[in-house]
């Protein structure tokens, strides 16, 4: 399909304006071409739409997907390992911050390339961002390049000032973690005063007019039972509810056998989510549960390298947020070339956009659903890539868990967790963590 | 189409009537019939490799 890019300030080529109007877009859609047809991205409804000729889809958009796109459509950007707290499953480490952090004109580079690639939006997280002093400096650019943020934050630093503000920017999303409905249950994981400091940010994002920001759980086996009170308590901000699966990735590792649901749990999880669809968010997080029926709502595939990738606060290009591992670094946006040479010719994402092996799941009828589950959460397990899930619907990781015993897993290679204190607190509890950085 | 996910939105591609106050677009290389158009939404707001 012919189809030339287009951007929201600049002109608009024949053959889009033909798409555009054909598929009745509004015209603050964004759209950008592909080898496939073309992306539609609606910066209002944040839903993604992929046109091409009914006579050339032939494949499904899984299969177009696995062979990879010309820019990811879920860009994670950790902005610095810095962190106020230190929560006991963080994905990647995160407690001091990088020497090598990337500098706020390095930044900007890396977002005037997103820009030219047409990559609609970035999730920001870190550590937190916002202790960054150029966080905001650095948002207020994307947003100008076109290039939507939407930013994960344990909302220390939402004080009602910046609700407003971030009320009255457009393009710009955020994200509130919670990882329990009672504060009890959310403190064990990120640590006491956390769950104060959220529902705070929330209150304010509410109370400045912030309509469907994000309430982030990352599903655990403590919290999964309130489920329905992390709806309500979504619903009572005017929020919208965003799960994500627990991965043994980063700290996560050393907890993930106590914390990620039990098998029985994971049915009554699939089954929840089922019942809410689209009103529940879960993006790409719960597709290994797929072999319990009809598939979840959002992209059931892996889509490492492939569709997602992760740039880290020093530039390292991973193929997934949860792989920080040599093994999975594609690059450096401060190779030459910069990120857009990583995301096309990298020799890693090159080979993962390549037909994969299903390995020992070959055999099971399950595997066109559940496409053998999530990489990260094999490769931090020990589990071979080509091979079931560690939480395999039929039980099948769990038997491989078994069967390797204690052989060693791998390691993340970055761990920024902050030094433990020598002295001891006179009481357990009376050092708040969101006191390490104080606020400016 | 058999090969489209149950999770994606398939939406037939009905053309507008032309309202005659765009100006004529000028053909690219390959003119676009638009019925033959297939628009497949997917909603990727939950697709964040952050905690």
């Amino acid at each position: 399909m012919a189809c030339a890019a287009s951007t929201r300030s600049g002109a608009v080529t024949s053959a889009s304006a033909d798409l555009r109007r054909a598929a009745g877009l509004d015209p603050e859609v964004e759209l950008r071409p592909e080898r496939f047809g073309a992306l539609a991205y609606d910066f209002g409804t944040r839903r993604l739409s992929f046109v091409r000729r009914r006579a050339d889809a032939v494949r499904s958009l899984n299969d177009e997907f696995e062979t990879g796109l010309d820019a990811p459509i879920c860009l994670t950007w950790e902005l610095t390992y810095a962190c106020n707290l230190a929560c006991v499953h963080c994905l990647s480490s995160s407690g001091r911050r990088d020497p090598r952090e990337l500098s706020t004109a390095e930044c900007k580079a890396v977002i005037d390339e997103l820009e030219r690639m047409q990559v609609f939006y970035v999730n920001i997280g870190g550590g937190e961002p916002t202790v960054r002093r150029d966080f905001w400096e650095l948002l207020d650019y994307a947003v100008a390049h076109h290039v939507g943020v939407k930013f994960s934050t344990n909302g220390s630093r939402i004080t009602p000032e910046i609700a407003a503000r971030i009320a009255n920017t457009d393009y710009v999303d955020v994200q509130v973690s919670l990882d329990g409905a009672t504060a009890s249950v959310n403190d064990r994981v990120r640590g006491p005063g956390s769950y104060a400091t959220a529902i705070r940010a929330m209150e304010n994002l509410a109370a400045a007019g912030f309509t469907g920001f994000k309430l982030s759980v990352v599903v655990t086996r403590e919290n999964v039972t309130q489920l329905d009170a992390f709806k309500a308590l979504a619903d009572r901000y005017d929020a919208q509810l965003r799960l994500t699966r627990l991965r043994p990735s980063g700290r996560g590792a050393e907890v993930w056998h106590e914390l990620h649901p039990t098998a029985s749990q994971q049915r009554e999880l699939y089954e929840w989510l089922l019942a809410h669809g689209e009103s529940v968010l879960t993006g790409d997080s719960f597709f290994h549960l797929a072999g319990y029926g009809e598939p979840l709502p959002g992209l059931n595939l892996c889509g490492a390298g492939r569709v997602v990738c992760l740039i880290d606060p020093i530039g390292d290009v991973y193929a997934c947020p949860f792989v920080i591992h040599d093994e999975f670094r594609a690059g450096n946006v401060r190779d030459p070339g910069g990120f857009a040479r990583v995301w096309r010719e990298s020799d890693l994402f090159l080979e993962l956009r390549e037909p994969q092996h299903a390995g020992a799941c070959g055999s099971c009828g399950l595997f066109d659903k559940c496409r053998g589950g999530c990489m990260a959460a094999k490769f931090f397990t020990g589990l071979p890539l080509a091979g079931p899930d560690p939480e395999c619907v039929l039980g099948h990781g769990e038997r491989a868990l078994a069967a390797r015993g204690s052989q060693p897993i791998p390691r993340p290679s970055v761990d920024m967790s902050r030094r433990r204190p020598r002295r001891t607190p006179a009481r357990a509890c009376n050092e708040s963590p969101l006191e390490v950085i104080p606020a400016r | 189409m058999s090969s489209i996910p149950d999770q994606l939105e398939e939406t037939a591609v009905e053309p507008e009537p032309d309202s005659g106050e765009n100006p004529p677009t000028q053909p690219s290389g390959e003119e676009l019939v638009v019925e033959d158009l297939l628009v497949e939404d997917v909603s990727i707001d939950g697709m964040c490799g952050v905690y």
